[in-house]
């Protein structure tokens, strides 16, 4: 069972991993709608997690135990498509389904 | 021969010479518990400026790391893209970003609130009790309503706290009959039980377990965001090492002199160990960051346990405060406060 500690950490770590690799990602990319997804990626992990921490110090969450699980499971397939360095296009994917995760983590908090 | 009809006629002169020296006690344990709560709360304040005006630059901040991690794109057009799309980025969390500048704001302004009442109840041990003190207590306490507005813009929904000027304004109400001294020691009471009823709604706030983990969380991202920009920075080339690798051996190895710069051979071998240096004070800063700000509560909550002696005329002991506050410096000596 997740707490909210593990909740927002989850959140943080997709966007912290997003920005510290992204010198490297824009270096890898081939074209200049590349650039902007790999940008636009981090910008969308970096919103989420300021929302976040804007919704539980502005009022209560809840348990969001299953989007939290595919927020950890998706932030693995990332980590593990670094270290094969899987085609970008395929990578950027797996990026943007990572952040499209933690929202869902975030959305499902305020809904409750 | 002991006469005892006269001890008895004495008694009253003791009564009254033990109750003012009770009444001295009073105005004394105003004074510690006073100082001892400003200090308590001016660290949290920091804490709050400092989150404040983290917030406050942040959208630079983050612009420029984001316009220098474009050094890898090499083809020309691809690379002015990725600046332009680097100086819009940060649009998308601006909301955010003032949303959450507005929250700590408003957490600043209570704890600057609590500050000045706490600043205030040690100034009450300094008014002359054989002057009416009604009207004079009255009008600094009007703080307190001050604080009770400002509490209640940071408490979460649905939680109420109890009209804090209650006990002070009762007690003034029913002081008539009361020498002057004795008016001053029963204010100080009252005082001290609207004090601490506001402490406790601040208390409730930042122990309230969400809370605690954004705030901190929030902390130790601000100061990762300053630096990633360092360490993107270093990675650019515009940054000279000398001064993460300066500060480095100052520290560990002080018998040694850096040269002024770098010889270019060894430019990147500098590089490496100042990002080496910048990821493990990056790592020991975070543990400090979240530690200090639990400390910080944790004085609080010595502060309350003072307050409670106090009106239960048991003598305060500002020896565990002082100790609490101490172990509070010491934690932030580490983050170089």
């Amino acid at each position: 069972m997740s707490n909210l500690s593990d909740r927002l950490a989850a959140i943080k770590q997709n966007y912290d991993d997003a920005s510290d690799n992204e010198a490297t990602d824009l270096a890898s990319a081939k074209t200049a709608a590349e650039v902007a997804a790999v940008q636009a990626n981090v910008a969308n992990a970096r919103s989420t997690y300021f929302s976040a921490v804007e919704a539980m110090l502005s009022k209560a969450g809840d348990d969001v135990e299953a989007a939290y699980q595919e927020a950890l499971n998706s932030q693995k397939i990332i980590a593990d498509a670094r270290k094969k360095s899987a085609a970008i296009a395929d990578f950027l994917g797996k990026l943007s389904d990572g952040t499209d995760k933690a929202t869902t983590l975030l959305n499902k908090a305020k809904s409750l | 021969m002991i006469n005892v009809s006269r001890i008895f006629l004495l008694l009253p002169l003791l009564v009254l010479f033990a109750g003012c020296a009770a009444m001295q006690s009073d105005r004394a344990d105003a004074k510690r518990l006073g100082t001892a709560g400003q200090a308590a709360t001016q660290s949290l304040q920091q804490q709050a400026a400092q989150v404040k005006s983290s917030l406050t630059s942040l959208s630079t901040t983050i612009t420029v790391k984001e316009i220098l991690d474009c050094r890898g794109v090499v083809n020309q057009a691809m690379r002015e893209g990725c600046i332009k799309n680097a100086s819009t980025v940060v649009s998308q969390f601006e909301k955010q970003r003032k949303d959450l500048l507005d929250i700590i704001d408003k957490r600043q302004k209570a704890l600057k609130a609590l500050n000045d009442a706490y600043a205030t109840f040690g100034d009450l041990s300094n008014y002359d009790a054989g002057q009416n003190t009604a009207t004079a207590v009255e009008n600094a306490f009007g703080k307190i309503n001050t604080l009770s507005a400002s509490l209640g813009a940071i408490l979460p929904a649905g939680v109420v706290i109890a009209p804090i000027t209650a006990t002070i304004t009762k007690a003034l109400g029913g002081l008539g009959a009361l020498t002057a001294d004795q008016r001053q020691s029963e204010l100080t009471k009252a005082a001290s039980k609207d004090l601490h009823t506001a402490l406790d709604a601040m208390i409730k706030v930042l122990q309230n377990e969400e809370d605690s983990v954004a705030m901190k969380s929030l902390m130790v991202e601000l100061q990762d965001e300053m630096d990633r920009m360092e360490k993107s920075t270093l990675e650019a080339g515009l940054g000279s090492t000398m001064g993460i690798l300066g500060s480095f051996y100052s520290k560990v190895a002080p018998d040694i002199t850096l040269t002024s710069s770098t010889a270019p051979s060894n430019s990147d071998l500098a590089t490496a160990a100042a990002k080496q240096i910048l990821a493990q004070t990056m790592s020991s800063r975070e543990h400090s960051l979240e530690s200090a700000y639990d400390q910080a509560i944790s004085v609080l909550v010595a502060v309350r346990t003072e307050h409670e002696k106090l009106e239960a005329t048991q003598g305060v002991n500002v020896s565990l405060i002082i100790a609490e506050v101490q172990h509070l410096r010491d934690i932030t000596k580490t983050l170089g406060n």
